[in-house]
């Protein structure tokens, strides 16, 4: 059941510029709110969305959350190089 | 009694308008002025109220409640999303038909989830945005069904959900004349490794079925098969289907076509009508 909570904090960091930047400013006190592993933890920090798309998190979703906390859209090109680099 | 005077299926791709200088003029243009053939195609149907079918994406709704159809009967404003760059207006619904279908659905076996005030995201906002918010005359009816985000919505819960609405429009006594735009798709890869590609034989195919007015060849599509070979986001010809299914024996004709891989998406316009 966890990568429902994964898609959770996903999507509230997505929400809106408020949260996203409570994420940004501190992002353990923010996943603290959630019940997410260690494993969890590490891969929205770290932005490792080849990670997150793999656990089940929705495609889209993983991507708004990138546009968020990565500069918008204009971040999309390295967000594709994640998605394709080599396991 | 209203009337049903056909439909249209065409893309609802934020980039058209986030981003419109992406792609070559030409196949912009060619783009915008499909958009705009839809537009006059509806006041040459004296058309006065759309149902414009789209899917949320994972913007208004999150994990903690996913519609799997859903209906506004009240205020609704669009689009949500700034980068869409499209002003964020309030768009005339018809309240009494679009309660009407509602409630004839709970009476027939379509469970709604119902919008009282809502502010929708571009899959609805975009088109009517595009074909008929500067037209005083013509209402909205959105429809949301999950055709994004799992889990999804069966094709042939979208047919039946469309043969529903038309069952509830032609049991309406007011003088209505009503359209209905399926959005979304063709094939398209959002936030997937592939995103970019667009799968011109696929997208052709379909749009093939639904000019021979074969809607069963696209209701037998896997989900699996779908998003295989047109993406996560070719998932949305599952609104395409709840057109169909509400025009009901229909022919289709197409419009336009283009894949614009600066928008990331197979864009297909078509016109539908018994």
């Amino acid at each position: 059941m966890s990568h429902f909570t994964t898609e959770r904090t996903l999507w509230d960091i997505a929400s809106g510029p408020a949260q996203t930047q409570s994420f940004l400013a501190d992002p353990d006190g923010f996943l603290s709110r959630y019940p997410l592993n260690d494993a969890e933890k590490v891969m929205i920090k770290e932005k490792d969305v080849k990670g997150l798309e793999a656990m089940g998190s929705s495609s889209m979703l993983v991507m708004l959350f990138w546009v968020a906390v990565s500069g918008g859209f204009a971040s999309l090109g390295e967000y594709l190089g994640r998605m394709n680099a080599p396991a | 009694m209203a009337e049903i005077v056909g439909g249209f299926l065409l893309p609802h791709d934020p980039l058209v308008t986030a981003d419109p200088d992406a792609p070559s003029k030409e196949q912009g243009d060619a783009v915008r002025n499909a958009f705009k053939h839809v537009a006059k195609r509806l006041e040459e149907l004296a058309v006065d109220t759309v149902i414009v079918v789209g899917d949320d994406h994972y913007t208004v709704f999150g994990p903690q409640c996913l519609p799997r159809c859903l209906i506004v009967i009240g205020d609704a404003a669009g689009p949500i999303e700034p980068w869409v760059r499209l002003p964020q207006e309030p768009f005339r619904i018809n309240q009494p038909l679009a309660e009407h279908i509602m409630q004839h659905g709970f009476d027939n076996g379509i469970d709604w989830a119902v919008a009282k005030s809502i502010t929708l995201d571009h899959s609805t906002s975009l088109p009517i945005h595009l074909c008929f918010q500067d037209k005083p005359g013509i209402s909205a009816i959105p429809v949301l069904i999950n055709s994004g985000v799992e889990p999804l919505i069966p094709n042939r819960r979208c047919y039946q959900i469309g043969q529903a609405m038309r069952e509830a429009v032609l049991a309406w006594d007011g003088p209505e004349r009503v359209a209905i735009i399926g959005t979304g798709g063709i094939s398209h890869w959002v936030g997937m490794k592939e995103m970019g590609r667009v799968n011109v034989e696929w997208d052709q195919m379909i749009m093939a079925a639904v000019e021979r007015g074969d809607a069963e060849a696209i209701i037998a599509l896997s989900d699996d098969e779908i998003i295989r070979e047109s993406g996560n986001g070719g998932l949305e010809i599952k609104n395409w289907i709840v057109a169909l299914g509400f025009v009901d024996r229909f022919r289709g004709e197409v419009i336009e076509y283009q894949a614009v891989h600066e928008w990331v998406t197979g864009c297909g316009f078509m016109e539908i009508a018994a």
